[in-house]
């Protein structure tokens, strides 16, 4: 289960509002890969992991998503907090404002609204741990075009420890699939199947 | 706002995210002993920190935290606030 | 008929990997420390007196085709809590910071 502790991961203190800036991160919100695709992904595949220490780096990795999606909800929140009507328009972002005014919904830079075709649990631990990895890569590059696309310091920083904390989590997913491997092989050699063993 | 506050919140982000890294790295290294070393002290500091911070500034949760009256776990600011933030210098770097 | 049962001798006593490790029995312990078991670690292992700590295994053995290697990390240095915070990470072998859209990203130029 999940308890909530009462502050950010890394904090978010944006002096100056910027809805341009919020049209685009929120892709991270409710994007292909953003961190509510990620933190689903993960809690979802958990269940079907083999080997203890696979089975805790898909929650706990799982886990600091969801810290991470809260932290691009607070982004674009104090982005679109202090933004005058004109701005809005400005920015492009009045069809959004239109439904939803300055609030936050997860939805992609493009205005597609979350879908879980955004990601995939097939159910084996070698074909998601390989989908994990290449999930880690797309958010590590949409953070380094959204790093691209802004220059206030308050909103570089966190986008900075986002896309360094992917590169983390692509090592720890390597390092749980060698394991996985590890531990297929070699349970091949240890069991013989009945002959009518449906492995 | 409160520099205090924000010092002290400042010091125990830190110290968590030392906890997460060292959670992970736990996850698929459960033999090391440095490490599981390192997680357990920084695990102990936290607890004091986090008990000094609750004590000035009310609770971080509404699970393992006691709260003085009335309930102060409602109490502003939230996290996604500006002034709940601190921010962090370019020399900590 | 012969019976095949697939739990011969070639089964391990216990299931692998097991559910979870063992813990420790607590007389192992050091005294002082309640959570840290009293075995000497291995000789040239990373962190004993002299040895020059590399973060990362750098010799992977029976690589087989069709599948993808990561390297381990090891653990040698971390940075102080603040720094890790402001850095993303812990490690620094692990800290990789963007440099920018530059001469790196640009597509390659062919003859």
């Amino acid at each position: 289960m999940w308890i909530y502790e009462k502050k950010l991961e890394y904090p978010v203190k944006i002096r100056t509002p910027n809805p341009k800036m919020a049209k685009v991160i929120i892709t991270q919100y409710g994007g292909p890969d953003g961190e509510l695709a990620a933190s689903l992904r993960y809690l979802s595949q958990r269940f079907s992991m083999v080997t203890p220490e696979a089975r805790a780096t898909l929650n706990d990795i799982g886990t600091e998503e969801l810290a991470h999606l809260e932290m691009i909800g607070t982004m674009v929140y104090q982005l679109v907090k202090g933004a005058s009507i004109e701005d809005i328009k400005a920015a492009g972002l009045d069809p959004y404002y239109a439904d939803h005014d300055r609030g936050v919904y997860p939805i992609s830079a493009a205005g597609n609204p979350f879908t879980a075709a955004y990601i995939q649990s097939k159910g084996n631990p070698i074909v998601d741990l390989y989908e994990n990895m290449a999930a880690e890569q797309k958010a590590r590059a949409t953070y380094e075009w959204l790093i691209n696309l802004a220059d206030d310091p308050d909103v570089l920083d966190p986008l900075k420890f986002l896309r360094e904390r992917e590169v983390v989590h692509f090592q720890r997913f390597g390092e749980a699939l060698r394991i996985v491997q590890d531990y297929l092989d070699s349970r091949r050699q240890f069991v013989i199947p009945k002959p009518k063993d449906t492995e | 706002m409160d520099s205090n506050r924000e010092e002290l919140l400042k010091q125990l982000s830190a110290l968590d995210f030392t906890i997460i890294e060292l959670n992970l790295f736990l996850n698929t290294h459960p033999r090391d002993r440095n490490a599981l070393m390192k997680y357990n002290t920084a695990v102990e500091q936290a607890k004091m920190l986090r008990m000094e911070y609750e004590r000035r500034y009310g609770p971080l949760t509404a699970y393992y935290s006691t709260s003085s009256y009335p309930w102060q776990w409602i109490c502003n600011p939230w996290p996604w606030h500006y002034s709940f933030n601190f921010r962090l210098a370019g020399e900590e770097c | 008929m012969m019976n095949m049962r697939s739990s011969d001798s070639k089964m391990p006593e216990k299931p692998y990997p097991p559910e979870c490790y063992d813990r420790v029995p607590e007389s192992e312990y050091i005294p002082g420390n309640p959570y840290l078991p009293n075995i000497e670690p291995a000789p040239g292992a990373p962190g004993t007196p002299g040895y020059p700590c590399v973060p990362q295994e750098t010799v992977i053995e029976n690589v087989k085709l069709a599948r993808a290697y990561v390297p381990f990390q090891r653990l040698c240095s971390t940075y102080p809590a603040v720094r890790a915070l402001c850095r993303g990470t812990l490690f620094p072998e692990l800290f990789s910071p963007y440099r920018g859209p530059d001469k790196k990203h640009r597509p390659p130029q062919y003859e």
